[in-house]
């Protein structure tokens, strides 16, 4: 029973042992149940051929955290594989069926892998651009048109129909017609809407992982977080690793996928989404100690009860030396 | 000479003082009373108008710490203790009943500052209560549509209490950095971001 | 008019309902009178206007510990009341003397009346209250003493 209809819902089949079955057809229930969107996209079928089928990996001993499989159908009758990590995670598991009913349902258009290669393709040609850029924005043709202008210094996206496509589609449409990005005007449109374009970047990011890091990222001395990468929340386990190892000492692309905290690609996809999202400090010197540069601020600028955003700044970096002065 | 000021806020027993004491440089003032509710706390003595504490920056100005008092029946003082802070930290502490509930009813009280991104919670006691983990928590914060850093700390280790100012600090600096890029752009809004941020939560 | 009190042993919540009610009826324009906890939970209460007692109580409780707190750092010692004379009235808030201060006693009183009347009458009123708890102190010892004997025996 294998769905060649587009829109049709997929099929999943739980082909795991008794115990573990009825937790995860449980938890694949109340998933649905709660997410009125994805009902329509599944239904849970005891179906020897389903669209997808969960499997132990062949490995697999008596880890409670182990993994699963997912084996897909795709609706050209190919078959792929994929891994679904930490799917008692009832937030892991929901996003890999989104991943994969988005991979089922494109199929079309070719294999996830070329259009990853696309993904990284095309954020290498926007670090190198937005280096360059200098308050000018680049222009984004597709087919020859131009279709969206962007700003990479402020992660702003301007198109006529003012909606941030969905990395999925938006790969597929690189795929499909001829792209280029180039340097255009200085000045947004004034009619249309500035929407932000991290969302897409970040998507962007972490699918080209599997081709490496981005060569802006590679040039990079040190590499330090700068914020909270929102988006990174709820992803991989290892993203809160990797957050929390950006976060203290001195890390290069090279010596986190070093680190094994996770698969190369993982860590490549992770750093280059924070990379083209603007969540890394400027360049970091080896010796740079944990202590942030001291930025200098004259004494007593903080006059009237409200605080300006300049003073607030000297007033970060007075705290910050003031506390690291004070470590005993 | 404005006033410079973090708050630390937090249900009774999640380390207020004793963080305000970590990076204080005098021994901070308190208006502990004697605790006549043992449902809430075993503690002997609570915090029921404010702590202070204070440390002097290199700039020559005070850095004056606050800590609120805990129980929520003391929440009127609140926002009048956060008034004018440059950010709040919010501390919970996983092994009382209910850590979840303490974190909304936070969430509700900073909810202004906490768009301005002006508010991290720490976790406290994590190591001997694992659950609920941080994950509950970020989906409890990503439910209400709001979004801040969740971390585990231990206030009794200064570096964990500086590491969650640093958090703090970040935090401000890049949200203000990008309200002045919409400010500079003009933008209206930027709906499809929150909504791929809580998706991304969701996760 | 609304009276609500937290759990008490029978004898001292009478005690102070009673003292309470004294206090209420002796002060030409009172608006409440409350007791609470030093750390800010609701006793007793009687509350003429719209005001939350629960919340009253926690404010009490935070404005005594405050006035102690500033009393000690600027060197007035000891806070003997707190006062807020606002332009429509007027509060007064002290602890209850006993050998535990357990508790505060506050009144809430319009402007028309004087200030020193409401000082007179609540201190007196928590005089009252005062030895009432030290009465049910004694009384607990007693008992903890004689279990402690009968234990022995």
């Amino acid at each position: 029973m294998t769905n060649t209809q587009e829109f049709a819902p997929l099929s999943i089949a739980v082909a795991l042992p008794a115990y573990r079955r009825a937790l995860v057809e449980r938890m694949l229930q109340r998933l649905l149940q709660e997410n009125g969107e994805m009902s329509a996209d599944w239904y849970v079928s005891h179906a020897a051929e389903a669209d997808v089928t969960l499997r132990l990996p062949p490995d697999e001993g008596a880890d409670p955290s182990a993994s699963l499989l997912a084996e897909l159908r795709r609706p050209d009758g190919g078959r792929e594989t994929l891994t679904i990590e930490w799917p008692w995670r009832p937030g892991a598991l929901l996003a890999a069926l989104q991943r994969i009913a988005r991979l089922l349902r494109s199929g079309a258009a070719g294999s996830a892998d070329a259009r990853d290669a696309l993904a990284w393709q095309w954020l290498r040609r926007w670090s190198e651009l937005a280096l360059e850029a200098r308050g000018r924005l680049l222009e984004l043709r597709m087919g020859g048109q131009v279709v969206a202008l962007m700003d990479a210094r402020l992660g702003y996206w301007y198109a006529a129909n003012q909606v941030l496509p969905d990395a999925a589609q938006f790969v597929t449409a690189l795929a499909r017609d001829s792209y280029s990005i180039e340097l255009g005007q200085a000045t947004p449109p004034p009619l249309l809407r500035p929407v932000s374009i991290k969302p897409l970047l970040w998507q962007l990011g972490v699918r080209s992982g599997h081709y490496g890091a981005l060569p802006a990222l590679r040039q990079r001395g040190g590499l330090r977080l700068k914020g909270w990468p929102y988006l990174a929340a709820g992803g991989p386990k290892a993203y809160a690793e990797l957050i929390q190892k950006l976060r203290g000492g001195f890390n290069t692309a090279a010596s986190l996928r070093d680190s094994g905290l996770a698969a190369a690609g993982l860590v490549d996809g992770f750093l280059n989404a924070c990379l083209v999202c603007d969540f890394f400090h400027g360049e970091t010197a080896e010796p740079a100690a944990s202590a942030p540069a001291p930025v200098p601020v004259p004494a007593g600028v903080f006059a009237g009860a409200q605080m300006r955003p300049g003073n607030e700044q000297a007033v970060i970096a007075s705290i910050r030396r003031s506390l690291h002065a004070g470590t005993p | 000479m404005s006033e410079i000021k973090l708050l630390f806020a937090g249900p009774m027993g999640a380390g207020k003082t004793t963080a305000i004491r970590a990076i204080s440089e005098i021994e901070p003032i308190s208006t502990e009373v004697e605790n006549t509710d043992f449902s809430e706390s075993d503690k002997a003595e609570t915090t029921v108008a404010m702590d202070y504490g204070e440390l002097t920056l290199d700039s020559g100005d005070k850095l004056r710490l606050y800590g609120s008092p805990g129980q929520k029946r003391f929440e009127f003082m609140w926002p009048l203790l956060a008034q004018g802070a440059l950010g709040v930290v919010v501390l919970l502490d996983n092994s009382r009943p209910e850590p979840l509930a303490d974190l909304e009813d936070f969430l509700s009280a900073f909810s202004g500052l906490i768009e301005a991104g002006r508010v991290v919670v720490a976790v406290g006691r994590l190591e001997t209560h694992p659950q609920p983990g941080l994950d509950d928590y970020l989906a409890s914060v990503s439910r209400r549509g709001q979004f801040l850093p969740v971390i585990g700390a231990d206030v009794r280790r200064r570096d964990d209490v500086v590491g969650m100012l640093e958090l703090l600090f970040e935090q401000i600096e890049s949200t203000a950095s990008t309200a002045a890029a919409a400010v500079a752009a003009g933008a209206a809004g930027d709906d499809e971001w929150l909504q791929f941020v809580q998706r991304a939560r969701a996760q | 008019m609304t009276q609500a009190s937290l759990n008490l042993p029978e004898a001292l919540r009478g005690a102070l309902d009673t003292a309470l009610r004294e206090l209420h009826q002796r002060i030409p324009a009172i608006m409440g009178c409350v007791v609470a906890t030093v750390d800010g939970r609701l006793v007793a209460h009687i509350i003429d206007n719209e005001a939350d007692p629960q919340r009253i109580a926690a404010m009490i409780g935070s404005m005594v510990a405050l006035g102690e707190s500033i009393g000690r750092e600027t060197r007035i010692d000891r806070s003997q009341y707190v006062v807020v004379n606002a332009s429509n009235g007027l509060l007064y808030a002290q602890r209850v003397p006993s050998r535990r201060e357990l508790f505060v006693v506050s009144t809430l009183a319009r402007p028309t009346t004087n200030l020193g009347l409401v000082l007179h009458e609540t201190r007196s009123a928590a005089e009252e209250i005062g030895q009432a708890v030290d009465g049910w102190l004694e009384q607990q010892q007693t008992r903890l003493a004689a279990a402690a004997s009968t234990a022995e025996a």
